[in-house]
């Protein structure tokens, strides 16, 4: 399983990405952080079977809010774009399914967690309910990842056991 | 006056070109700007035209005033995520200069080397995603890879490779981290750049391909008479160093660039429009360079532009996809020497003393001439600093292409549709590779009929 977190850490609320890759780094789960351009997207996704997507997202949903989208074999993106209030990305994670598809490098299951923002402001920092959300979901994805088989098929231990 | 949506006729009687038309594009905000064009039409004839840049000022120059000198580097790559290293370039060789700092001859092989895979992946990235669909008629490079999935695979493909020659010598692809004031932090084994080699015989096929398909495109009758501005060098196409020439004998030292080159304020935009002295607009990028300099093209470029009918002047600006593809060709052929003569430097970096002084320097961002001055105090400090973009130099340049072009497609067909003059009017605005040209994949049309 592969968690890919996206954002800007300098753009407010956009560092909801980064922000859930180190608070998945302090739980013992791995994660990437990218742009999240349509690019490298692509780029990180080729091979892998499973990937979980996190950014920030405005939907006009109250802040911190957690949106969940399952996409299958890049299937049924518009569900994901239709809720999005507004983009400032040309080539984003929508992009990077569509363009995916056509080029067969899609992953076959993919979830994306898209937590509500409220401000983007250069070094704004977190809004404190996309801080709480992001916490909360970073504890989720480090149970995923820990109850995921390892290579060796063994489960990994869970964190606090 | 009433204002309508696009998705609503536009009224039958009178017909729209007999009254006037105005046409507004609104930009949804983009990370690397926002443009917007209003055009105004009566009769077959603007009536006004304006390309708005209301992006609020970067102020990059004032606020590298008391910073260090080296930090330049790393502060100006921030203004751009295509091009960052073009930005790394110029302001290393400005505080170079300055400092009467020579670098040694296998860190410009390498500082060559690096410039070359941000052309690449600019390169691969505008032709591709950014411009090809306006010639094929698709609404983006979605709908176009549907139809042309090897092309967009092979898109994809090369603009990886770019960016992986970005990260080896840089650290990561976006804002690299590796270029410094005298040379660089680090500098890569040989063994690490044979990993790039055949990937790049491949991309060199794949440039070829690609120039060969883009040479096929529908080009709209449109010439100009430019005056053009590059970088030129003895006996290279130039890239890092040169003097500036221009088609009308222009012929300078970077130093000199301020004397014959202007940055004027207009109201409309907040991106300063840069003229050549008592001449007006001129033209910089891939157009420039090529006719100033193609004879210093390797053979496999050289034999590309001549298979894709390419002779200066070429004064078309639509057949740059054409120019970009031929210097993606380069780009490639030009990595592949680099990395055969390249040996590592015995320092990565010159030793240098910091001392008070000026120094200007021209680079060829993938878009065009990239102007640095700065000005430093005796222990270091920049006190003053002027950045010119490329997208700043040709601005002025779209306008005045714009004010041409539109009249000529209405006096073809009178009763084009608003829409269809807002596509060719985006599309002559992407010539020019644009910062802002992503966010004009992605406009809002209205459209204002007054009778």
């Amino acid at each position: 399983m592969l968690i890919l977190c996206c954002g800007n850490a300098d753009r407010g609320d956009d560092g909801a990405g980064p922000a859930c890759a180190d608070a998945l780094r302090m739980l013992h789960a791995q994660a990437k952080c990218l742009p999240g351009d349509a690019f490298s997207l692509l780029d990180a996704w080729t091979g892998h079977a499973k990937v979980i997507i996190v950014d920030a997202i405005v939907t006009g949903a109250a802040p911190g809010t957690l949106h969940r989208f399952e996409i299958k074999n890049g299937e049924n993106v518009e569900q994901f774009e239709k809720r999005l209030g507004s983009s400032s990305h040309g080539f984003g994670i929508a992009e990077a399914f569509r363009l995916g598809k056509l080029t067969k490098n899609v992953p076959p299951e993919a979830v994306i967690y898209g937590i509500e923002a409220a401000s983007f402001e250069w070094g704004g920092g977190l809004s404190p309910e996309v801080h709480g959300a992001v916490q909360q979901l970073a504890s989720t994805l480090a149970r995923e990842v820990a109850a995921q088989p390892d290579s060796t098929g063994q489960h990994r231990l869970s964190m606090g056991s | 006056m009433n204002t309508t949506p696009p998705s609503v006729t536009p009224p039958a009687v009178p017909p729209p070109r007999a009254g006037a038309v105005k046409i507004y594009v609104e930009t949804i905000a983009r990370v690397e700007g926002e443009g917007a064009l209003h055009v105004k039409l009566k009769g077959g004839h603007i009536q006004d035209l304006r390309l708005e840049i209301p992006e609020p000022p970067r102020l990059f120059e004032s606020f590298l005033r008391g910073r260090r000198a080296e930090e330049a580097v790393d502060i100006t790559a921030r203004i751009c995520g295509i091009c960052p290293f073009a930005y790394q370039m110029s302001a290393a060789h400005a505080i170079e200069r300055a400092w009467g700092i020579s670098i040694d001859p296998q860190v410009r092989l390498l500082r060559r080397l690096f410039y070359c895979g941000e052309w690449i992946e600019s390169h691969a990235l505008h032709i591709y995603f950014l411009h090809a669909p306006d010639f094929l008629g698709f609404q983006d490079a979605f709908e176009m890879a549907a139809k042309f999935r090897p092309e967009v695979e092979r898109a994809l493909r090369l603009k990886k490779l770019g960016n992986t020659i970005m990260r080896v010598l840089g650290g990561r692809e976006i804002h690299p981290v590796s270029a410094r004031v005298g040379g660089f932090y680090r500098v890569p084994a040989k063994r690490d750049l044979q990993p790039l080699v055949d990937e790049l015989k491949w991309a060199l096929e794949a440039s070829c391909e690609t120039a060969r398909l883009v040479k096929t495109l529908p080009f709209p009758d449109f010439q100009q008479d430019y005056e053009f501005v590059s970088l030129s060098h003895p006996d290279e196409y130039p890239l890092n160093e040169g003097r500036v020439v221009s088609s009308l004998g222009l012929d300078i030292d970077t130093a000199e660039f301020e004397d014959n080159f202007l940055e004027q304020h207009v109201r409309h935009s907040n991106a300063l429009h840069s003229v050549l002295r008592e001449r007006g607009s001129y033209h910089v990028g891939p157009l420039a360079r090529f006719n100033l300099n193609c004879e210093k093209l390797p053979p496999v470029a050289r034999e590309t532009a001549r298979e894709c009918g390419l002779e200066p002047p070429v004064r078309n600006p639509f057949r740059s996809i054409i120019v970009r593809a031929v210097e993606l060709v380069f780009a490639c052929e030009e990595s592949l020497r680099l990395i055969a003569e390249y040996e590592p430097p015995a320092q990565p970096c010159a030793k240098y003393e910091r001392r008070a002084g000026t120094g200007m320097a021209v680079t060829e961002a993938p878009r065009g001439l990239l102007y640095h001055r700065y000005t430093i105090d005796e222990t270091g400090l920049i006190l003053a600093s002027k950045i010119v973009p490329p997208t700043a130099q040709n601005l002025k340049r779209i306008e005045d292409d714009l004010w041409r072009y539109l009249p000529q497609i209405i006096s073809e067909r009178w009763d084009a549709p608003v829409e269809e003059i807002t596509w060719r009017a985006e599309q002559a605005i992407r010539n020019y590779d644009p910062c802002i040209s992503c966010a004009t994949h992605f406009l809002k049309v209205r459209v204002t009929h007054e009778e």
